[in-house]
């Protein structure tokens, strides 16, 4: 069974996104077969069409029959569809169902539709936290979409993994899924919602459960922190800065950082500054630069592509707050 | 009556003989320009929509006027273009005739379908001056029930053009109950008549929920009273269950009259009696009946619940049945028979072709879980197409060829009847083929800016909907020069057709028949 279902999508995968959920190969199957059914059904109608059109065209037949109906034909064309629709529609709706059931495991995240973004809502220990833009989920981890709209209706589609459902204000609608494949897959809007309807994009991230994890405990966090003090004070303790600069004048491998705003600098090869956001931000991203008198040996690394410009700013006001 | 010449056309003259005739024929000819005008309209708005996606991110609009243009493009094709354009053009003018009638049952009443369209038309556009309308031809509540004030008109031409069509649906059915000529049994109606019965119960029975759904919004927007918005206590997804109770049975209003000219064309063309005939004329009204039990399948990602959908779907498949039914009757015609490819014809091979795709596509979107997958996108946007310009209008075009020679007393020019339908054939093919892969590949509709995977499907759409403009504009212009500049014929039956309106004068005179018909045998006795 497998291996058929490998080969409709091998046959079909110019017409289908790529596969990246559990929900992906139940529709999948049902659209290579219809497809294959209505390829032959076309391909058969219209190749008899023709055949007619130009066999008894009216240069190749003097006269044509008297064949008003032919009982035979008809109840055979009538069953054989009849069978086919209603087996399709059977095999959808247990494709369906399949689809929809929601483990007792999943995990909950909270959707909510506004004009024109996504907000996805995490459970963290016990209170609520929110982040648009970018939605993490685990991979092999069974998902449930609780959603809702707060203005007009939105649907929630991620065409990777074949999930579309409306989140309608007022009421409460769900979905769920397991990704299959860690990766960055897009997410749509597809109920039409005014002016930027076509903007309201978003994406699911599925990472690894341990990279979820660490996401929970760190950046969704962040995400709902607005004190850029507090922000810079999370990101100094996460990219691991306080395992070389103290905060108390003590020194570990570097120099403290203990009262730095403001403080003077004297380096290595004879110069001097007064510390600045500017010599922070290069100390940051290009730590060799300047070296403080008395640290030559001790190399650090540079963080050059690991934070952007916002986090350096958190960075430097929370540096301004250690006296 | 007087001397050969005098015909519906010339037997009266000035603008008020042709704005106050209550002659069925003549009102005819009136829905032939205003509606064919619409076509043009609903047409460049399709091109400006298609223009504007040839590029990812925008090119010459912004999102409200994509989404302005939008629903004019819809709301013009669908109100004022595919649902009057069989019925209340071809129907008018031929069913009278079929049936061997002087004309229709409530002759006035059809001429204030035709104003009451024109009225509905007419408050539609002048939204346009109030800022335009954004809401989709759907009007789904509760975007409708806030955006621009311009929908309250928009509903309201809509419901006045909903009024016309009810006026045209009562007007047939009761002409086709008290006005065949005698001997003309049910069992001989010609199947365009069958078709526009089975139509004119949809119009009579569906219309009306349309118009009570667009005066609650109307309540909702102008009164406040909560009846779809949440905010007022309302439930958006009722909106839905009532739009759709309407729109859907509307999309066969638009395809049923159209399946009827295909199966006079196709007996016509291959001078062979129908293959048959019961099944074809039950098969209409099969579609009517279940055609009203299927309109959740349009929510099937809505909310609805489970169950709902289950039925839904299942019903659904059933009306592919009957459809699939009368494809392979046409195609059962055309054997053994003696086939002529006039234009009529090739428009209705076309038909054949477009609307096979058009039927089995739904397949996809009738099955629930790969629905799931389709609903909303581009996917969708062909299906439809292929059933409603592939479909329905194709065989509008196909009609309009078909009786020309009647309605007119003139002859279009046949080598480039058959190029335009061609190139309709080939521009409409690349149009559409490209938005069901770029649909399945997940492009949502009713984008106005669209992730850069999709550009290169969105620009070969763009690309064939120019040669699918082209080639209608080339067909209407043959239609619109033809008539008065064609070669006259006065010809009765230059297609040697079965039915009566190919008994009478071309063009008919203004009572249709100088002696009412009587009717010994069915249509379609090639013997």
């Amino acid at each position: 069974m497998e291996k058929i279902s490998q080969l409709l999508y091998t046959l079909f995968s110019w017409a289908l996104p790529e596969q990246a959920s559990t929900n992906a190969y139940l529709v999948d199957d049902l659209f290579g077969v219809v497809m294959i059914l209505s390829i032959l059904g076309f391909a058969g109608l219209m190749a008899v069409m023709t055949f007619f059109v130009i066999r008894y065209h009216k240069a190749n037949n003097e006269k044509s029959a008297y064949i008003p109906h032919n009982a035979l034909a008809e109840t055979i064309w009538t069953v054989i569809p009849t069978i086919l629709f209603v087996g399709i529609a059977v095999w959808g709706l247990i494709a369906y169902f399949k689809m929809h059931e929601v483990p007792d495991d999943a995990y909950k995240i909270k959707v909510t539709g506004k004009q024109w973004m996504w907000e996805f809502t995490y459970q963290l220990d016990g209170k609520e936290a929110s982040v648009s833009d970018v939605m993490y989920v685990p991979v092999n981890t069974p998902i449930s979409l609780d959603m809702t709209s707060v203005d007009v209706l939105h649907s929630f589609y991620v065409p990777s993994f074949r999930i579309k459902r409306d989140t309608v204000p007022g009421m409460r609608t769900y979905t769920t899924f397991t990704a299959t494949k860690e990766g960055d897959y897009k997410v749509f809007c597809t109920e039409f919602c005014g002016t930027s309807h076509s903007r309201m994009r978003a994406t699911v991230r599925v990472v690894s459960k341990e990279r979820f994890q660490e996401w929970l405990k760190y950046e969704i966090k962040e995400a709902n922190i607005s004190d850029p003090v507090e922000l810079g004070a999370r990101l100094f303790a996460r990219k691991g800065c306080a395992s070389c600069h103290s905060l108390d004048g003590s020194v570990i491998v570097g120099p403290s950082l203990k009262g730095i705003w403001g403080k003077k600098r004297n380096f290595e090869d004879g110069g001097e500054l007064t510390a600045n956001a500017e010599y922070i931000r290069e100390s940051i991203l290009k730590p060799q630069a300047k070296i403080v008198k008395g640290f030559s040996g001790a190399r650090m690394n540079s963080f050059a592509g690991q934070l952007d410009e916002k986090q350096l700013d958190y960075l430097i006001e929370y540096l301004k707050t250690i006296k | 009556m007087a001397a050969s010449g005098t015909n519906y056309i010339n037997c009266e003259k000035g603008i008020m003989s042709w704005l106050t005739t209550i002659d069925h024929k003549r009102i005819a000819l009136m829905y032939f320009f205003t509606i064919l005008a619409f076509f043009v309209i609903g047409g460049f708005f399709a091109i400006l929509l298609r223009t504007e996606l040839f590029t990812a991110e925008p090119m010459f609009m912004d999102g409200n006027m994509y989404n302005r243009a939008m629903t004019l493009h819809g709301s013009i094709m669908v109100f004022m273009v595919i649902v009057p354009g069989v019925p209340a053009l071809l129907g008018n003018f031929c069913l009278p005739l079929m049936i061997g009638a002087k004309d229709v049952a409530f002759p006035k009443l059809n001429l204030l379908s035709w104003y009451l369209l024109m009225i509905g038309a007419a408050i539609a556009f002048l939204s346009l001056f109030w800022g335009g309308v954004d809401t989709g031809w759907t009007f789904y509540t509760p975007y409708s029930s806030r955006s621009a004030d311009a929908v309250t008109m928009v509903v309201l031409g809509a419901f006045i053009m909903g009024m016309s069509s009810i006026v045209t649906g009562l007007n047939f059915l009761v002409t086709i109950h008290t006005l065949r000529a005698p001997g003309m049994t049910m069992m001989r109606l010609p199947l365009f008549v069958w078709s526009l019965y089975a139509t004119a119960i949809m119009q009579v029975i569906a219309s009306p929920v349309l118009g009570i759904t667009l005066l609650l919004i109307t309540a909702e927007r102008v009164f406040g009273i909560g009846i779809f918005d949440a905010n007022l206590g309302g439930d958006p997804v009722l909106f839905q269950h009532f739009f759709w109770f309407y729109s859907h049975p509307a999309v066969y209003i638009m395809i049923v009259p159209a399946m009827g000219i295909v199966s006079e064309v196709i007996s016509t063309f291959s001078q062979k009696t129908i293959f048959g005939y019961k099944a074809i004329a039950y098969s209409s009204l099969g579609i009517a009946f279940i055609s009203f039990l299927v309109w959740g399948h349009h929510m099937f990602v809505s909310g609805q619940s489970d169950l709902a959908a289950s039925i839904f779907s299942i019903l659904t498949m059933l009306v592919g049945v009957p459809t699939a039914i009368k494809l392979f009757n046409w195609v059962s015609t055309l054997y053994k028979g003696r086939v002529s490819l006039d234009t009529p014809m090739i428009w209705t091979l076309n038909f054949l072709a477009n609307f096979t795709v058009g039927g089995v596509t739904g397949l996809f979107l009738a099955a629930y879980a790969v629905d799931v997958h389709l609903h909303d996108t581009y996917f969708v946007v062909a299906h439809f197409h292929y059933t409603m310009l592939g479909g329905a209008l194709t065989g509008f075009m196909s009609g309009l060829y078909y009786w020309f020679p009647k309605m007119t007393g003139r002859m279009y020019n046949e080598t480039q009847g058959k190029i335009a339908a061609v190139l309709v054939f080939i521009g409409f093919n690349a149009t559409f083929i490209p938005q069901f892969i770029m649909g399945s590949q997940g492009m949502p509709r009713r984008y106005h800016t669209y992730d850069g995977v999709f550009a290169p499907y969105h620009m070969a759409s763009t690309i064939g909907s120019y040669f699918l403009a082209a080639g209608f504009l080339f067909a209407i212009f043959i239609l619109v020069r033809d008539m008065f500049k064609g070669e006259k014929t006065e010809e009765k039956n230059p297609w040697n057709g079965t039915t009566l309106e190919w008994t009478t004068q071309t063009p008919p005179i203004h009572e249709n028949f100088v002696d009412i018909p009587t009717v010994t045998e069915r249509p379609y006795e090639y013997r």
